[in-house]
C-alpha cells in the first residue's frame, strides 16, 4: 500500500515537470553520503597519531606478559647483548623513549635498551586494572629476566622513570648495579612541595586550554586514538615551562595519555600518598643524580629533597638544561654520564 | 512597571555586563551552545517579529544571533542564523563557527510549552595540531513552564559533529617521522564522531516585551569510549553555563 502511494507521488512530480528537482537533491544527498562513507576516520588507526605495536607489525617489539595479560611493547636495543646491559626509563608515565635516543651512544660500552612502557608511546594501549606500582615492578623484572637474566642491570630513570627505577631498586636491591636518576620527580609524594604547581599549572584562560576546548566543536577523545590525539595538543604548550627556552622541541612518537590520566589519578597525582625512599639509606653504591639548570625541578630542588636521603651521591647539573637534558644539552648529558658509569675510563 | 526598567537602564546594563563577565569566568562551559531557540522561546509576548541575541558562553565565546519568525503551515517557526567567537583565539584569526538554526514551539497549553530545535553549523579552529573545519548538527527539545514575565524549562540537545577537514601541522605530522611502517597523515576531510548530549535548565526573564535575559546551566558531557574525561584532566567540568541577552523589535 505504502509503495502505491510513493509511487503515484513520483508520477505526479514528473507531470508537473518536477521530478528532476526534487531527485537531484535526493541523488545529491545520497552521493555526498557515499562519498563521505569512503573518507577515513578520525578514530581509525594511524589516522591522527602513529600506531601502536599490536597495529604496526613493522615496529620492533616484543611481548611481555604482565597482569596476566601479553601486551605488545615497542622495544629496541642498541650494541652488543654481551656487554653489561643499561635500561633506559622514560618519564610520564605515559610517554615514550623517542628523546632518549641520544642515550644509544652508550651502546659502545654497555647494552642499551629503551622500551616504551606498556600503554604508553607505541607500545599497545592497556586497561586501568594492568596499571599499579606493582605491575610497573613486574614489567621491569620480566625485562631483566628477558635481556640480562644473570646479571644485574644499570638503571637511568628520567622524570617519573626516575620514581620507577627506586621503585624496582626498592622490590629488587640485587638486580641493579649502577643507578642514575635523570631530573627525577619527587621520590615520596612528601617531597612534592609545590613542583605541581610551577611545572603544570595553566590558566583557564590560556591557550592551550582555549584550543583544547574548542577542539571540542570538532574531535572528542573518544578513544585511545583521539584521546592521544588530543594530549598531544597538549603537550604542546603544557610542555614548554619544562623546556629550556622557547625554541626547544619535545621529540615524541605518541603519549600514552590514558596511562598519564590513570597514574595521575590512582599512583603518583596529586593528595595520593606514596614513598620509595624506605630502602635509600640502605643503598652502599654511589648514586648520579642530574639537574637540569632551568628545570621547574631543577637543581635547588635535587639538592635540598633529594641528595641527602642517599648515602652516597653525586650531582651534577647540565646546563642550558630544561627538564628533558637529552633533548636541550645531550652532549653534556653524556658527559657526565660517562664520568660516573664504570665502564668508561 | 515600565518606567522603572528606563529609570534602572544604564545602572542595570553596567552591573550585567559584570555579572555577564563574572558569570562567565565562574562557570565556564566547555561545549559551546547557541542559542538557537530564538524568539518564540525568549520571547513570549514579545514585541515585534524579530530578535537578535547576544550570548556569552564559555569559556570567552561571544555569540552574536538574528532571528526571525515565520509561519511555516499553522507553525511559527524562528529561523536564526548565529555567529560565535572564541575571543582569546581571535588573534590568530582561525577560530569561529556559523550556525544555522531553527526553532518552533509546537505545544502549549496554558503556561506549559515544548519546544524543538535543529541546527546545522560550520566551525573553524586552529591549534598546534593543525587547522580543521567542522561540519556539525544538532537537535533539541525545551519542555517547561513559560510566561509573559519569565521561563524555566528542562533541555535535552544532542550535537555531532560527522565531518571534519584537517590540515595537519608540522608540529603534528613529526610525531610520525622515524617510525618504520608508518607515513605522516595527509590533509582532507574525515568522518569523526564527536558525540555530545546537553542536559541543563534553561531559565528567563523578561524585562519588558523588548528585553529577555536568559541562562543556561546543564552538564555536557562528551561520549568517550575509554571513559576518559579528556577535560577533567586538565581541571576542566565539562558543563555549559551561557547566558544570553535578547532583543525584540
Amino acid at each position: 500500500m505504502k509503495l502505491k502511494i510513493i509511487s503515484r507521488g513520483l508520477k505526479l512530480k514528473r507531470a508537473k515537470g518536477a521530478g528532476l528537482s526534487l531527485s537531484l537533491p535526493l541523488w545529491l544527498a545520497l552521493g555526498l553520503f557515499g562519498a563521505a562513507c569512503t573518507l577515513p576516520h578520525v578514530n581509525d588507526e594511524g589516522s591522527l597519531v602513529p600506531r601502536t605495536a599490536d597495529q604496526n607489525p613493522d615496529l620492533p617489539q616484543i611481548t611481555l606478559t604482565v597482569a596476566s595479560k601479553s601486551r605488545a611493547v615497542h622495544l629496541e636495543t642498541f650494541g652488543d647483548p654481551a656487554s653489561p646491559a643499561l635500561f633506559v626509563v622514560h618519564g610520564g608515565p605515559g610517554n615514550d623513549y623517542r628523546h632518549l635516543k641520544p642515550l644509544a651512544a652508550l651502546s659502545d660500552r654497555y647494552f642499551v635498551v629503551m622500551w616504551d612502557q606498556r600503554g604508553g608511546g607505541l607500545s599497545e594501549r592497556i586497561g586501568e586494572e594492568e596499571i599499579s606500582f606493582d605491575y610497573y615492578i613486574d614489567e621491569l623484572k620480566a625485562l631483566k629476566n628477558r635481556f640480562s637474566p644473570g646479571a644485574p642491570i644499570t638503571l637511568l630513570g628520567e622524570s617519573w622513570g626516575g620514581i620507577y627505577v627506586m621503585m624496582y631498586v626498592e622490590r629488587y636491591p640485587g638486580d641493579v648495579d649502577q643507578i642514575v636518576l635523570l631530573e627525577p620527580g619527587p621520590l615520596s609524594s612528601s617531597l612534592h612541595g609545590n613542583y605541581d604547581d610551577e611545572a603544570l599549572s595553566f590558566g583557564i584562560l590560556s591557550d592551550m586550554v582555549q584550543e583544547l576546548v574548542w577542539s571540542g566543536e570538532f574531535i572528542s577523545a573518544s578513544d585511545h586514538e583521539t584521546l592521544d590525539y588530543k594530549f598531544m595538543m597538549v603537550q604542546h604548550d603544557g610542555l614548554e615551562p619544562m623546556m629550556c627556552g622557547a625554541s626547544s622541541y619535545y621529540p615524541q612518537w605518541r603519549p600514552g595519555a590514558y596511562v598519564t590520566y590513570v597514574a595521575m589519578e590512582n599512583l603518583i597525582g596529586e593528595g595520593l600518598s606514596y614513598d620509595f625512599t624506605g630502602s635509600i639509606g640502605s643503598i652502599n653504591k654511589k648514586v648520579l643524580i642530574l639537574a637540569s639548570s632551568c628545570s621547574p625541578l631543577g637543581v635547588d630542588f635535587q639538592a635540598k629533597r633529594h641528595v641527602p636521603l642517599f648515602p652516597i651521591v653525586e650531582l651534577v647539573e647540565i646546563p642550558s638544561s630544561g627538564h628533558f637534558p637529552t633533548v636541550d644539552n645531550p652532549l653534556a648529558t653524556l658527559a657526565a654520564l660517562r664520568g660516573y658509569l664504570s665502564l668508561y675510563p | 512597571m515600565k518606567k522603572l526598567y528606563i529609570n534602572n537602564g544604564r545602572r542595570g546594563l553596567r552591573r550585567f555586563l559584570m555579572a555577564l563577565l563574572l558569570f562567565g569566568m565562574l562557570f565556564p562551559g566547555v561545549e559551546f551552545h547557541n542559542s538557537i531557540y530564538g524568539a518564540a522561546f525568549y520571547g513570549k509576548g514579545a514585541v515585534g517579529e524579530h530578535s537578535v541575541t547576544s550570548s556569552f558562553y564559555g569559556p570567552m565565546v561571544m555569540g552574536f544571533g538574528y532571528s526571525r519568525r515565520l509561519k511555516v503551515g499553522g507553525l511559527s517557526v524562528d529561523l536564526q542564523p548565529e555567529l560565535a567567537l572564541p575571543v582569546t583565539l581571535l588573534k590568530n584569526g582561525d577560530s569561529g563557527k556559523v550556525n544555522l538554526g531553527a526553532s518552533s514551539l509546537v505545544f502549549e497549553r496554558g503556561i506549559w510549552g515544548l519546544g524543538v530545535s535543529a541546527d546545522l553549523w560550520v566551525a573553524t579552529g586552529g591549534n598546534s595540531m593543525g587547522n580543521l573545519i567542522g561540519l556539525g548538527y544538532g537537535l533539541g527539545l525545551l519542555g517547561g513552564l513559560f510566561n509573559e514575565r519569565r521561563f524555566v524549562a528542562l533541555e535535552l540537545r544532542f550535537a555531532d559533529t560527522p565531518l571534519t577537514h584537517i590540515r595537519h601541522s608540522p608540529y603534528q605530522q613529526g610525531f610520525f617521522n622515524d617510525i618504520p611502517g608508518e607515513s605522516a597523515p595527509s590533509d582532507g576531510w574525515y568522518r569523526s564522531e564527536n558525540i555530545r548530549l546537553f542536559t541543563g535548565l534553561t531559565a528567563g526573564f523578561h524585562f519588558s516585551q523588548r528585553l529577555t535575559l536568559v541562562g543556561s546551566l546543564g552538564y555536557a558531557p562528551v561520549r568517550q569510549r575509554q571513559g576518559v574525561r579528556m577535560f577533567e584532566m586538565v581541571g576542566i567540568i565539562p558543563i555549559y553555563a551561557p547566558i544570553y541577552l535578547v532583543y525584540h523589535f
